[in-house]
């Protein structure tokens, strides 16, 4: 259960802080971002232009931090809450066939989220998730549970490391490629571990500022011998960026996310625009 | 939790510096060096172009745990500098960090937006 341990674990931490005190924020504290990229896949079809996005947004928060009285500012003060919030990301190509992360997600979640100094932050609880490709042929819808851990200054002053973990019932009926894959066979639902791991860590140099690795792994539980032998139950994508000064950035990824089919390596050459 | 300013000014005062300073100090968060952006540039670089921001990552679980994390060491850094207190006593640190780390976690804020959230919560010492 990937996302039980961390539901347990951040339940337990806040437990003590509930009886303290209880505030509510109002909706909103929504962002939208997106970033212009090109892409360009070792075994795909060619090179194309498109857009990084990503949005989310929190439809109810409530605070369990402890009610203070002096003006003092602490920075070791813990923090704990509730969250139901939502969320969405994924890569959109102007060539839809040429799109090496065709893999699109939006997301419902309802968590615990628990703060303390020197401890890093966890998050953990339910989420219910809609996966697609751009052209949404391929698509499913996930729910179970998930959590995520994340602590700054691990090896270094400015270092980040991250874990998140989801083990989710996967309806995917309206995944062609699995349908073929089980020809008669029924298409029933499944379940499925989704990982992912970042390390990020500044460089302080004259042309390199930052490296970053990113890997997400995707595995079906007890696979049927159809789905293994067409290799559905496996996905693994990792990517390594390196930031350059002016914005330049050189990204390399190796793997296929869920309804990739064809494209096992990826490099990215860019800069990050700045719209102001 | 005081709320933000209708239009707020870039300015070389404490909360504007003192925001400054954290995110491009080496002995600090080490976003930037002061030779690409200058103070007087500052205000409207987007908080998505500095080194923290993940790239290859737009898991919003990730990004919500990174911007708590920043958020509490921007703050512990602003306290080692500057001798400040909060705006409001019936605000807690607790939530003072977590509407930093708001800013943090999206992309599009910039750097002015970050000093404002920064004066709006806390009492530097040119605020008598």
């Amino acid at each position: 259960m990937k996302y039980l341990i961390p539901v347990l674990t951040a339940s337990a931490l806040i437990a003590p802080a509930f009886a303290s005190s209880a505030e509510t924020d109002t909706p909103g504290n929504s962002s939208f971002e997106f970033n212009p990229v090109v892409v360009d896949s070792k075994n795909g079809t060619g090179s194309t232009v498109g857009v990084e996005y990503k949005f989310k947004g929190n439809l109810l928060t409530k605070s369990f931090d402890s009610k203070e009285s002096s003006n003092v500012l602490d920075p070791n003060a813990t923090i704990g809450s509730a969250v139901i919030g939502y969320s969405g990301s994924g890569t959109v190509a102007a060539s839809k066939d040429r799109n090496p992360k065709n893999f699109l997600e939006f997301q419902l979640d309802a968590k615990l989220r628990y703060s303390g100094p020197g401890k890093g932050t966890v998050l953990g609880g339910l989420f219910a998730k809609y996966e697609t490709n751009q052209s949404f042929t391929n698509k499913q819808f996930v729910y179970g549970l998930g959590g995520t851990y994340g602590k700054y200054a691990v090896f270094g002053e400015n270092d980040f490391v991250a874990f998140d973990a989801n083990y989710g019932r996967v309806d995917p009926k309206g995944d062609v490629e699995r349908k073929s894959a089980l020809g008669s066979a029924p298409i029933d639902p499944y379940y499925r571990w989704n990982l992912e791991f970042l390390y990020m860590v500044p460089i302080r140099s004259a042309t390199v500022k930052s490296v970053e690795f990113n890997y997400r792994y995707f595995l079906e539980n007890n696979a049927p011998a159809a789905i293994k032998s067409a290799a559905l139950d496996e996905h693994q994508l990792g990517t390594i960026r390196i930031g350059l000064k002016n914005d330049f950035f050189l990204a390399y990824s190796a793997g296929k996310l869920p309804f990739d089919r064809k494209n096992t390596q990826i490099i990215q050459l860019g800069v990050s625009y700045k719209f102001n | 939790m005081a709320e933000p300013q209708a239009t707020y000014t870039w300015k070389e005062n404490n909360a504007c510096t003192a925001t400054y300073k954290v995110l491009e100090g080496d002995k600090f968060l080490d976003q930037f060096e002061d030779a690409d952006i200058p103070f007087a540039k500052a205000a409207s670089i987007k908080l998505k172009t500095l080194r923290y921001f993940p790239k290859t990552t737009t898991n919003p679980q990730i990004i919500e745990v990174l911007s708590l994390e920043i958020a509490r060491k921007f703050v512990t850094d602003i306290v080692k500098v500057f001798t400040v207190s909060k705006q409001n006593t019936a605000t807690s640190s607790a939530t003072i960090i977590s509407s930093i780390a708001k800013i943090f976690a999206d992309g599009e804020k910039t750097i002015k937006d970050l000093a404002e959230v920064v004066d709006s919560n806390i009492k530097f010492p040119d605020e008598a």
